[in-house]
């Protein structure tokens, strides 16, 4: 052997202790030094991009995930309020949307894939709305919260008011993932589930806050209040568990204070929080319990990943479910299926009735009927020019093109037809129905935004010209009005991100029209 | 190959050496800080969650020279207590430790409603500080708000810092609850439910009417409200309302959908409006799959003949008489489909009747999907109670061949 060959292997082999030598990505090891994802908020006051990786905010370029985890001894996946969103729509573009149970279940396979010692739990908080498609809805995601493996799943306060779906949900309940210490619904909920992985033993409790307490008024439902119910279980969940976690669906402030009260709870996660969960690990006053929120929708999924020494805090990471997940082909199944349900239910069977529009004194008025944009184009011919060519004109084919097609989804119809109340997800009388008994108010029309036409029609037609100038008046709209009335009502922080962002006088420019040509 | 002396052999294998512990240590470190994913079981999920670098990032510079070190004091702000569409702002103050100038780009907002108002045009020389100031307005309905905000830097060790702000809302008048739910209203029964207008400001406030958006069923409405005495004042409101709403008997069955806008003395403020949701039922509700509730129908859908079906679905009795009611069946329509009522399960607000529709195998063909002559099925139930009656259930099926 040369001696040059003599000198280089030790210090080859000194290059590999170094190279093994490093913690990360071996069972059982120390967690790499890169804590840019699990830094405490305690700590994070400042950003300093070289010394203190602990206070380092969320790696590049802002939404990576999971940088520098090894695999975790338990990873526990933090779900809920989901408020309705079970898909984002699509109306503003996918890419610039979050959520939905088809990314989500696409995000906790690949962990699985990997390997990863999984526990998921669901704080609730599943619906939004009151009524028979709110109770699809609650179906669904139990049937998807089921299908994905769900350890446990709390009651959010909506979810509560609910009669029939709430009903079917508990006695379709196999596998007791509703828990709630302090909620029974049809005296079948269990206070507490304790599940195994990870090699370690998590219990998992839902409360209702003692606000929302108040206002549950469900024969269904019998609640206590929440100390009280806690007081009860936790040492028993003590006995049988190596960690404890708290779903409570309360405001933040009174999730805080139960937290003091029980500091036996390694994690509680809390409602009513602010609409985008923090990146950072934040733990209540004084205690070591991890305090998690959610955001809003089901935008967000949190991963706090147990290490292997028990003394250590968990890593944290907020997982934004955008379009890097591919949407899971079974979640994909029940979306269709709903909609299929809807359809069949149809507007009777949901529950959906005709209301009068706010200028209509009677049923049957004519000043709520709706006459189609094409009758408006008759007269205003450059106003209907400009809203033929604009995408309020491909409203409803967009929903018919969507696949699933949503045209029998209310929630979607109601900033999609001609003639609904937006905010209510109603029709109003004469308004949309469907393609082929409205073709004529398909899009979203002249008269959203005008008003019905029917009467002004009538006027234009009749002899009575105070009449005809005092409807001419009633059609129209100012640019102020739209702007601080009209457009929000579908163009929502919801729906319409980018109207928020790229301002009105953006999208005003893409429809304006004056006068009355 | 010359023949090489000594002197270039040593070097050689000392810069052979030198290059392998850099190589080495290199990898290590990369490992320890996941830049090469190590942990095996953690890649597919980090992979596919990585996304591509930003085309926004500013150019890094060469790695032999100086480089920028970017330091920010503080990055998060708590805007505390604010007014709903009021427009707060905060100066997020970043300084330049480094020997080489700084460049910060915008990496965008998670939200609409917070916005990148300033960002330094200039390059942030060493030593110099300058602010990157963030805005927000409120507009959600939602007490409380969390936005964040990213911006990209050229300091090679942090690529981008994410600025955070937070707070709580207040708003001059609100609800609570915002909803009342009326669920299963009997038609012959009074029922009621109350919210309150709390009052943030300490001028005081009054109700002075109030309108309903649902004129149709708007007769059948009764809204009165008395002030909040002090003590039922809640913590950080000034004053209060009770407002009370009743509803008449009479309400169609089906759903509830009513609005109820309150008018105030509060100058521009918008009216509060209390939406009013629920349904009416007659005390026995059905749940399972295929019920129809607003039709009263059970879809039981196509069925093959030499198949059959069967459904079982539950029959839930609220009210002041569930604890009365004992089902029996009276009749079926088609006579061949079998009806079997389960044992009843007394809940303390509830009763609830397990309730199973057998279509047998090779019952005949029959068009009970109602519509153009084709009758719908049922059945017709007695609960055994006087003022609930007797109960129909509608069913809707076809038996075809097969």
């Amino acid at each position: 052997m040369s001696k040059q060959a003599l000198v280089t292997l030790p210090l080859l082999a000194v290059s590999f202790v170094a190279l093994l030598g490093c913690p990360a990505g071996q069972k059982g090891s120390d967690p790499p030094a890169d804590h840019s994802a699990t830094a405490d908020k305690g700590k994070a006051g400042e950003s300093d991009g070289n010394h203190d990786k602990a206070a380092s905010p969320a790696a590049v370029p802002g939404d990576e995930i999971f940088v520098g985890w090894p695999k975790p001894k338990l990873a526990i996946v933090i779900t809920g309020e989901m408020n309705g969103y079970l898909e984002p729509c699509g109306c503003a573009g996918l890419e610039n949307q979050k959520g939905g149970l088809a990314r989500r279940h696409t995000f906790l396979k690949q962990l699985e894939k990997d390997g990863w010692p999984l526990v998921a739990v669901d704080l609730g908080g599943a619906v939004g709305r009151y009524g028979r498609q709110a109770e699809l809805q609650y179906q669904l995601v139990s049937d998807a919260l089921a299908k994905m493996g769900y350890a446990a799943v709390g009651f959010g306060p909506k979810d509560l008011r609910l009669p029939e779906g709430l009903a079917a949900v508990v006695a379709n309940d196999k596998n007791h993932q509703l828990i709630a210490a302090n909620v029974s619904v049809l005296e079948q909920t269990q206070p507490f589930r304790v599940v195994e992985a990870g090699g370690m033993k998590v219990g998992i409790t839902s409360i209702l806050g003692e606000e929302y307490c108040k206002s549950v008024k469900n024969d269904l439902v019998a609640v206590k209040n929440p100390r009280t119910a806690l007081a009860e279980i936790v040492p028993q969940m003590q006995k049988e568990c190596d960690y404890m976690i708290l779903l409570s669906n309360a405001k933040p402030e009174e999730s805080e204070t139960l937290a003091k009260e029980f500091p036996q709870f390694d994690v509680v996660v809390t409602g009513g929080g602010a609409e985008v969960p923090d990146h950072l690990l934040t733990h209540v006053d004084g205690t070591k319990t991890v305090f998690v929120e959610l955001g809003h929708k089901g935008m967000y999924a949190i991963v706090l990943g147990l290490p292997e020494e028990k003394d250590q805090p968990p890593r944290y990471q907020r997982v934004p479910l955008d379009a890097r997940f591919a949407d899971s082909p079974d979640m994909k199944k029940l979306m269709a299926d709903y909609q299929e349900q809807l359809k069949q239910m149809g507007f009777e069977g949901l529950g959906i009735r005709e209301k009068l529009h706010p200028r209509a004194h009677a049923p049957g008025d004519l000043a709520g009927q709706f006459i189609g944009s094409a009758m408006c184009g008759e007269c205003h011919k450059t106003a209907y020019d400009i809203w033929s060519k604009s995408k309020h004109a491909q409203a409803t084919e967009s929903l018919a093109k969507a696949v699933p097609p949503r045209l029998a989804d209310p929630e979607c119809l109601s900033c999609h037809v001609t003639g609904w109340s937006p905010q209510e997800f109603l029709p109003y009388e004469g308004g949309f129905k469907s393609l082929a008994e409205t073709p004529r108010l398909a899009g979203n029309g002249c008269e959203n935004c005008h008003g019905p036409g029917a009467a002004h029609v009538a006027a234009e037609t009749g002899k009575d010209l105070v009449l005809r100038g005092q409807w001419r008046e009633t059609m129209k709209l100012s640019k102020a009005t739209a702007e601080n009335q009209q457009c929000a009502k579908c163009h929502d922080a919801d729906n319409s991100p980018e109207f928020g962002h790229k301002g009105f006088d953006y999208y005003w420019s893409k429809i304006e029209h004056k006068g009355t040509r | 190959l010359p023949i090489q002396t000594r002197e270039e052999l040593d070097m050689r294998t000392w810069f052979l050496l030198a290059l392998l512990v850099v190589v080495g240590i290199g990898i290590g470190v990369g490992v320890a800080l996941g830049v090469f994913n190590p942990a095996p079981n953690a890649s597919d999920a980090g992979n596919a969650a990585a996304p591509a670098a930003d085309s926004r990032m500013p150019e890094l510079p060469p790695s032999d020279g100086p480089q920028p070190h970017v330091r920010v004091d503080k990055t998060e702000f708590d805007f505390g207590e604010m007014e709903r569409r009021a427009t707060g702002q905060h100066s997020y103050v970043f300084t330049n430790r480094g020997d080489y100038p700084l460049k910060l780009t915008s990496g965008g907002t998670s939200c609409s409603q917070c916005t990148i108002s300033e960002l330094p045009k200039d390059d942030i020389a060493p030593g110099e500080s300058a602010s990157v100031i963030l805005k927000w307005t409120p507009r959600s309905e939602e007490e409380h708000f969390r936005q964040t905000a990213t911006i990209f830097t050229n300091d090679p060790n942090q690529r981008s810092i994410t600025l955070t702000v937070s707070g709580r809302l207040i708003q001059s008048l609100a609800l609570a609850p915002p909803e009342l739910v009326f669920n299963n209203v009997t038609p012959e029964t009074h029922s009621e439910s109350k919210a309150r207008l709390l009052v943030q400001s300490s001028q005081p406030v009054k109700i002075t009417g109030h309108s309903l958006t649902d004129e149709a069923t708007a007769a059948f409405y009764v809204v009165s409200y008395a002030p909040l005495a002090e003590k039922d004042v809640p913590t950080g409101y000034k004053s209060g309302w009770e407002v009370t709403v009743t509803l008449k008997p009479g309400l169609p069955f089906g759903a509830i959908h009513q609005r109820i806008r309150l008018k105030t003395d509060l100058p521009d403020t918008p009216e509060p409006e209390i939406t009013v949701m629920g349904n009416v039922s007659n005390g026995v509700s059905v749940f399972g799959h295929g019920w129809v509730a607003e039709a009263q129908v059970l879809r039981l859908n196509v069925v093959k003949r030499g198949a059959g079906t069967k459904r079982t679905v539950n029959l839930l009795v609220n009210g002041p008489h569930r604890k009365e009611v004992s089902f029996r069946l009276l009749s079926t329509k088609p006579d061949f489909v079998k009806v079997t009522l389960g044992e009843p399960a007394r809940l303390e607000a509830v009763t609830q009747v397990p309730l199973t529709i057998e279509i047998p195998p090779g019952s005949p063909v029959v068009n009970c999907l109602g519509g153009q002559g084709h009758e719908l099925g049922q059945l017709l139930l007695d609960t055994g109670q006087p003022t609930i009656g007797q109960v129909t259930l509608k069913l809707q099926f076809a038996i075809v061949d097969g």
